[in-house]
């Protein structure tokens, strides 16, 4: 058996199912590793040990009582502090809601608890699911675990550092314009920005709601699809939330790629921005896995990447100003300067000119509708560079890999697809067609699968020196 | 932009921006300026925005 703390959803159930795992010292093992370690990563806002302690027990009476409900029973998982939980603070990572007690869970949560799941506690985030990593906010920025002195990416930090590193063995992070995909790629794991509508937002503090996703981040896509087979499901309270046959996404898994038709914008990251050399490296090389798999690849055109970022930020800043108007006008002094500033300039985004960014957004989605008529999937990095130093990262600065597909609700894998000169990992971006998300994740666990990637951990400084270091 | 017609923007929205917070807010509008200009020109009037809303059908 490997160390519990790195096992994947699906080697620790299997454990879990036949009841050589027991979930309560599974927790015990997650708890204590949190408490050894978070120090020099910061993922966890609040760890929630004694009621993750009672939920362990729980499952473990039931599963020995013959009510096993599935793979995520017994499964110790982390939630991006923006998702509310009923009874336990949520705060967006933000003085303005430190005190924010929910009454009830996110739908998402809730249906996490009904399959079982234990939740160790709250994650970092950049403050409110925007700006970047800052250091003048109630709770220090969550750190990489492969460096420490880097960026883990956001929003969801705090989720990708957790399942990077083995604190929790899955989490949940959101996505407006990356904010899955970017600490999956940064962190080395996999994230999901599924379908818009497949997962309810509802519970989940808002963002830019016509751009938000809820969406799972694991270690594996295997892991994604386990997560996915409970998260989707109709919420009939978000308006949003989309009405489609169910999917086993578990079942969709394995087999070949042969007749997988794969398209690569390559102008995206060719000439609308700048890759650094080793990710785009270890792209080339992930194409030919996907060739050697039985696809076919053939470069497609889309509008410029700049066009999708630039009309994705128009977006999420009107709606975000118009969410935090009252709080910036009356208490803006409660807000870290980074989160500030961005939703401040919504503030400038004139009615017709969100207005006509929808408009523009209807015809970037038919664009890619049609492109994708040739195509199943669209690959392409998920970052043009590896992980920067912490602080160093302004997410709203040059044009983003990740925004087309919050702009068109398409659904986008991201996958660890190398480590660069400095051992920091690279990523691979699948997107599919709307509710394809199964495909999405064949072809991200096929690739994980055939590639040796998921073998590598970060290795973490000694808890004892890592005090020191401070 | 020059500085008085951004102050009196910034006016206008009755938000109350730190000194110290103007200049790295005023990049962010322009920025955000230069973003809504690709927006704008002409359009059929037919074109519609994504977030025209659709009622559920109802269920028989």
């Amino acid at each position: 058996m490997s160390d519990p703390y790195f096992m994947t959803i699906a080697e620790a159930s299997a454990l879990i199912r036949a009841r050589k795992l027991s979930p309560v010292e599974l927790t015990r093992i997650f708890l204590d590793r949190i408490a050894a370690y978070d120090a020099q990563l910061n993922a966890y806002i609040l760890p929630l040990a004694d009621a993750a302690l009672a939920a362990a027990r729980t499952a473990e009476t039931e599963i020995a009582g013959g009510h096993y409900k599935g793979p995520l029973h017994g499964i110790p998982i982390g939630l991006k502090d923006i998702y509310n939980t009923a009874g336990v603070a949520t705060t967006g990572h933000s003085a303005l809601f430190r005190d924010h007690v929910p009454d009830a869970d996110a739908f998402t949560v809730a249906l996490l608890r009904e399959a079982g799941t234990i939740t160790l506690g709250k994650l970092s985030t950049w403050e409110f699911a925007i700006g970047g990593a800052s250091f003048d906010l109630p709770w220090p920025p969550a750190r990489n675990p492969w460096n420490t002195a880097r960026e883990p990416g956001g929003s969801s930090s705090g989720s990708g550092v957790a399942v990077a590193a083995g604190l929790a063995m899955a989490a949940m992070g959101t996505d407006t314009g990356g904010s899955i995909r970017g600490p999956a790629s940064w962190c080395g794991i996999s994230g999901l920005k599924p379908t818009y509508g497949y997962l309810s937002r509802r519970g989940i503090l808002p963002l830019s709601p016509s751009l938000d996703h809820a969406g799972p981040m694991c270690w594996t896509s295997e892991d994604c699809a386990l997560m996915m087979q409970v998260l989707a499901k109709h919420d009939p309270l978000d308006a949003a939330s989309a009405t489609v046959p169910p999917v086993d996404f578990a079942a969709a898994l394995g087999g070949d790629l042969k007749g997988l038709r794969i398209g690569v914008p390559r102008h995206f990251f060719e000439t609308d921005l700048t890759c650094e050399p080793d990710v785009l490296a270890a792209f080339e090389a992930s194409l030919e896995v996907f060739r050697a798999l039985g696809a076919t690849v053939t470069d497609v055109t889309l509008s410029p990447l700049g066009l999708f970022t630039d009309v994705n930020g128009l977006i999420t800043a009107a709606e975000a100003y118009a969410i935090h108007r009252e709080w910036l006008q009356k208490t803006p002094h409660l807000y870290g300067e980074r989160g500030r500033l961005r939703i401040m300039a919504g503030a400038f985004v004139t009615a017709a000119d969100y207005v006509n960014a929808q408009r523009e957004r209807t015809r970037l989605v038919q664009e890619v509708t049609a492109v994708m008529t040739g195509c199943d999937l669209l690959l392409m990095p998920t970052r043009q560079m590896t992980a920067p130093e912490l602080g160093g990262y302004d997410s709203s600065a040059g044009a983003s890999l990740t925004r087309p597909f919050n702009m068109t609700g398409f659904p986008a894998l991201s996958v660890c697809n190398g480590f660069d000169r400095n051992g920091l990992p690279t990523s691979l971006q699948i997107a599919g067609r709307p509710f394809e998300d199964h495909l999405v994740l064949k072809a991200g666990d096929a690739y994980e699968k055939a590639t040796s990637y998921r073998s590598a951990r970060p290795t973490l400084s000694a808890p004892a020196a890592a005090l020191a270091a401070n | 932009m020059d500085e008085m017609t951004f102050a009196a923007r910034v006016k206008a929205t009755g938000l109350t921006p730190k000194p110290e917070d103007m200049p790295k807010l005023e990049a962010l509008v322009r920025d955000m300026d230069r973003a809504a200009a690709l927006v704008r020109g002409p359009r059929s009037y037919a074109e519609e925005p994504l977030s025209a809303f659709r009622l559920p059908t109802p269920s028989r």
